[in-house]
């Protein structure tokens, strides 16, 4: 039962890919070296644009069809679920989406570069990056369950469960309702108390992607700067960090995008109560529970494409300056 | 970048460890690059301790302290792990889950290194249009897709099936994976390509003999984050495979684990996560080794 | 045994061996296992009697007819883990029976999976599922058996109270089999509380509360956290005093759909809810407390020394949740209940009532789909359940015996002796009321002026 897909996954398949490349490869030669450069690309992301046509493009297409339908799919209602989308009822969560979008991609770069350059020189690099790497590969519902208790909250003179709050009480000041402020208090920094996990669940990806780009940094220029005196900040800011920027700018991309659908951490920690909803955990309501409400899933996820066109626009800039090697 | 790459063929072979003799200016250094991570070890460490604790501590005493006070008052069971492993099954759950992720690692890294190759190499009419389409379907939230290949995947008769999970997987990932390794290829000296097309070398040989060794690094990190991924997603399996216990995945049997109205759910919830994890840690741990420099003077002399 | 650190010695030996077996076993147990044993354990370490299951094999012959169906059928449940062993131990002797295999999942997501199933033309033979919300929807839709048809209206009327089969109607036909049950009442510490047990109208309550609150023990013990579905146990609360106000024809009424929740009625019961809830001194710690708290964990304030609260209005679950944190409390001799106080006489007579309830596909019907049913309305069946301690069951003609402890009992003779069994909005409701409900619950305990705005978004949500 198990066997067959599995085979058919790691063998089979794969397989095929490379020997479709080849092939192409082999009939690619026999045209002129123009002709080569124009099909050539297409060849090899060929594979690519089957399973992302029919696994992505197609259900997208699909989807997104629904904007203008009513909540069960059917119908015209015109521009009624975007109207919606920019509404009253959606301005928070998209002011929320703006914290998330500000804090996430900024802590994770950082984070994400400092440590990665650091753990390269110490001894127990390996031990580090698996401990740094541990809590992505944690479900989402055991952070969650871990996280809610660091923040949980007792009144003043109770005992205190959780640990921010018990360190809290140990130096004398009051314990603090983490994600769960009222409204008459600063709700906003409830969603900091989320952004706080994901960066915690999130710094793997982002160490892993520069770890590796660290590692390419060629060993020969560093120990040139250094013989022209440059200490190591100097030898960082002029060789590493130039070398690894295509990385970098990958982390960003993908952090601004995670903060932009952020769903998980917001789904089980709070469901968007306590003031902490957001654009994507109210688009996954309205697909999943009933009656549910396509029109406005869709006007959401145009939403979302529409506030990423920018991040597409500069990330298309940056590679045109790059230049193609 | 590149001409001060090729002005140092010369050079030694670069030892395993970037450590050089410490002058005593740089002592002041060294501490802070130590306290640094160990910090941060030490800071992102205390929720998994916390976890670890929660796993090995009674119902009343999680209900009655902090969890720290397990290093003042120790009371260690195991009855925690016990239960969680048999809620778990872990018998059926781990081959169901391998099943799934496996593949979807392996065909999510071979087809991400062809496109970040394409895109990174060559330069082509509608480069930028593949390059925007990857950019905007990273931003469609996975859940759009359901509905829709619910219905496809049943006309093909895909339902039920493992396939059907590592093909989403692998749609999915594939363009997050193809914007890192384009992002990380670029980086890579053009020295060693021309060097090796010099010598002759067909695309393919380039392809595989030159840039998937030099993106060891950058491959073993797809490769654990795509099972990471796969490994704890619930909800994809549940409508893809649907309801039949024979293919359950472990997250499955965890989210178990928290539904239980008696009690009991954290210590059992902690206890089974710490047992989901392990196989995730394997990977990880074992994947670490690719984690060295692959560029060496010696690899631009090919 | 040198892994078990002793401070208290009633722990270790024993927890070392029970790591050892169940280690053991787990490393060779397959997913059918669960539904194949002879004897079930249920999570408080009840032992179902062998002359349940005997009875109940029995009764699984009968509706056979003694024929050997053979292949297996699915069941997508609600429930895990334990509590998912209980339900298939109480399936497990019509395999014995009839050789047909039952293959039962749980999942939190089960109405996205199921429907997901239907979707792709591949639906399971049953569900076990939560409530009647989804239910109707396939009912109307005509995908379901109907049940009526199957165990016959008659005998559903002598096992089932009206209210329940209501509920799981769709024009008069039944398509939905009601199975494992919770009961709701007020739940007191029997060595502290001194208040009213069978006041006659909840302004009684209300005033021996208003003078327990000025001796500094608040009377109300209330925790709504629950991580993504935080609010979940205001529904119950909410409803119950609906009831208790209202009357079950208005309940049935605000359950279908017909009475909005923008109406004063449900506003008032909101309102009494957030008398308490949203007050500084009525409940324990005061709002943000009760925002804070886990719902798994509230409770235990009745058992702190200090004490902290005196009573908890909740679901009969109640007792698994403070033993579990409390070893030493004893049901009912630490812990007992009264019915919620009611307005009037209506709500005197009829007790609110969640649960499980258990439909089949059309499109799978099969001679062993049939048989099955038959052999889960049965008293038979149902008994099993009983016996796990885990839940009251629907079915009146499951002896109060085969519960396993006192406690058990009197939560099911509560449901017994009610003359009208009244499912609310939580039980009937598509998943985007209740959620938007659990969400209104943590607004309004935040912000109370905002109830009628968030009434409204209840309203929204439920498309009408």
């Amino acid at each position: 039962m198990l066997i067959v897909p599995f085979l058919l996954g790691t063998v089979v398949i794969p397989a095929v890919v490379i020997i479709f490349t080849t092939a192409g490869e082999r009939l690619l030669v026999r045209f002129s070296p123009t002709t080569q450069r124009r099909i050539r690309p297409w060849f090899w992301l060929a594979p690519i644009i089957i399973v992302v046509g029919v696994i992505l493009l197609y259900p997208i297409v699909s989807s997104v069809m629904l904007a203008f339908a009513g909540p069960d799919g059917t119908g015209n209602v015109g521009f009624d679920n975007f109207a919606w989308a920019f509404g009253e009822s959606m301005r928070p969560l998209l002011l929320n989406n703006i914290i998330w979008l500000v804090l996430l991609p900024a802590a994770l770069v950082v984070l994400g570069i400092v440590l990665a350059v650091l753990i390269d020189r110490v001894r127990y690099e390996a031990v580090a990056r698996v401990i740094l790497v541990l809590p992505t590969a944690i479900s989402f519902v055991a952070a969650s369950v871990t996280w809610r208790a660091l923040y949980a909250y007792a009144p003043e003179g109770r005992t205190q469960l959780g640990l921010f709050n018990a360190l809290r009480q140990l130096v004398g000041l009051e314990p603090v309702p983490w994600i769960a402020r009222p409204p008459s208090d600063a709700q906003w920094l409830n969603t900091v108390a989320l952004v706080v996990v994901a960066a915690w669940a999130g710094l793997g990806i982002a160490l892993l992607v520069l770890s590796a780009a660290v590692k390419a940094v060629p060993t020969e220029l560093l120990e040139a700067a250094r013989l022209d005196g440059a200490n190591e900040f100097r030898a960082f800011w002029n060789v590493t960090l130039p070398a690894i920027w295509p990385s970098v700018l990958t982390v960003l991309t993908t952090q601004i995008i995670a903060a932009i659908k952020i769903f998980d951490v917001v789904y089980v920690m709070t469901n968007g109560n306590n003031g902490t909803n957001v654009v994507a955990n109210q688009m996954y309501g309205e697909l999943f529970n009933r009656p549910e409400q396509l029109g406005h899933a869709a006007a959401i996820a145009i939403v979302l494409l529409v506030v990423a066109t920018p991040i597409i626009w500069f990330n298309i800039r940056s590679v045109r300056q790059q230049g193609t090697l | 970048m590149s001409a001060a790459a090729s002005t140092t063929d010369t050079a030694a072979p670069r030892p395993l460890h970037r450590r050089r003799r410490i002058h005593p200016k740089q002592r002041f250094g060294r501490i802070v690059l130590h306290a640094i991570v160990t910090v941060a070890c030490l800071v992102w460490f205390t929720p998994i301790l916390q976890l670890l604790a929660a796993a090995l501590r009674t119902n009343p005493d999680t209900a009655a302290s902090g969890w720290w006070n397990i290093f003042v008052d120790p009371l260690i069971t195991l009855d925690n792990f016990a239960a969680a492993a048999t809620v778990m099954r872990l018998g059926s759950t781990v081959p169901a889950t391998l099943a799934m992720s496996i593949p979807a690692v392996i065909l999510t890294v071979l087809l991400a290194a062809y496109g970040g190759h394409a895109l990174s190499r060559w330069d082509f009419r509608g480069k930028g249009i593949v390059y925007a389409a990857l950019v905007g379907l990273m931003v469609v939230p996975p859940q759009v897709t359901l509905a829709p290949l619910v219905q496809l995947f049943s006309a093909v008769g895909l339902t039920g099936n493992p396939a059907a999970v590592w093909l989403w997987s692998l749609g999915f990932t594939l363009p997050f994976g193809v914007f890192l390794m384009r992002g990380y290829m670029a980086s890579l000296p053009e020295e060693l390509i021309e060097a090796a097309k010099v010598d002759g070398a067909s695309e393919l040989r380039v392809f595989f003999q030159i840039i998937l060794p030099l993106s060891a690094p950058i491959l073993a990190s797809l490769g654990i984050l795509q099972f990471l991924w796969t490994w704890n997603d619930l909800l994809t399996p549940l409508i893809f495979v649907g309801p039949a216990s024979a293919n359950a995945p472990i997250t499955l049997q965890l989210a178990n684990l928290l539904q239980s109205q008696s009690g009991g759910a954290t210590n059992l919830l902690s206890a089974g996560s710490l047992i989901a994890v392990l196989v995730p840690l394997i990977v990880i741990v074992s994947l670490q080794r690719y984690f060295v420099a692959g560029i060496t003077a010696g690899a631009v002399k090919g | 045994m040198s892994l078990i650190t002793t401070r208290r010695h009633a722990v270790s030996t024993v927890v070392a061996l029970g790591v050892v077996t169940a280690l053991g076993l787990s490393g060779c147990a397959s997913a059918g296992d669960s539904s194949g044993g002879s004897t079930a354990t249920g999570g408080t370490g009840v032992v179902i009697p062998q002359a349940l299951i005997d009875a109940a094999v029995a009764k699984a012959k009968e509706v056979a007819a003694d024929e050997q169906f053979g292949g297996s059928l699915s069941v997508v449940g609600i429930v895990g883990g334990e509590e998912g062993d209980a339900i298939t131990a109480a399936m497990a002797p019509f395999t014995t029976a009839t050789g047909t295999a039952i293959d039962y999942t749980a999942s939190q997501d089960q109405s996205k999976v199921v429907q997901a199933a239907v979707d792709g033309g591949n639906p399971p033979d049953l569900v076990d599922g939560q409530g009647s919300g989804l239910m109707q929807d396939f009912a109307r839709q005509g995908q379901l058996l109907s049940i009526s048809e199957i165990v016959g209206d008659e005998t559903l009327r002598e096992n089932f109270n009206q209210g329940l089969l209501d509920v799981a109607s769709v024009d008069g036909t039944v398509y939905g089999l009601w199975g494992e049950a919770d009961s709701f009442a007020v739940w007191y510490n029997t060595a502290t509380y001194d208040g009213p047990k069978d006041a006659s109208s909840w302004t009684e309550l209300e005033e021996w509360a208003t003078q327990q609150a000025a001796t500094g023990v608040a009377p109300w013990c209330l925790g709504l956290e629950a991580g993504g579905g935080s609010g979940w146990p205001g529904e119950s609360w909410i409803q119950n005093t609906f009831l208790k106000m209202w009357g079950p024809e208005k309940m049935a009424a605000w359950a279908s759909g017909e009475l909005p929740w923008t109406s004063p009625e449900v506003k008032a019961a909101f309102e009494r809810f957030g008398s308490i809830a949203t007050s500084a001194t009525l409940v324990n710690g005061g709002p943000q407390t009760v925002v804070s708290t886990s719902f798994a964990n509230y409770a235990d304030g009745m058992f702190t020394d200090p004490q902290q609260c005196q009573l908890s209005l909740w679901g009969n679950y109640i007792g698994g949740l403070v033993t579990a944190n409390n070893p030493a409390v004893e049901i009912p001799a630490d812990m007992d209940f009264f019915p919620v106080p009611a307005d009037n006489a209506e709500g005197g007579e009829s007790e609110a009532v969640a649960g499980h309830v258990l439909y089949a596909f059309k499109e799978k019907d099969s001679p062993a789909l049939r048989a099955f049913v038959k052999y889960w309305a049965s008293a038979e069946a149902r008994a099993l359940i009983a016996a796990s301690g885990r839940w009251s069951v629907a079915n009146n003609k499951v002896p109060l015996d085969a519960y396993p402890n006192e406690a058990m009992r009197a939560s099911a003779e509560l449901l017994n002796q009610a003359k009208y069994l009244s499912p609310g909005p939580s039980t009937t409701q598509g998943s985007a009321v209740i959620s938007a409900w659990d969400q209104a619950i943590i607004a309004y305990v935040q912000d109370p002026s905002s109830l009628d705005a968030q009434l409204a978004k209840i309203q929204a949500a439920s498309g009408k």
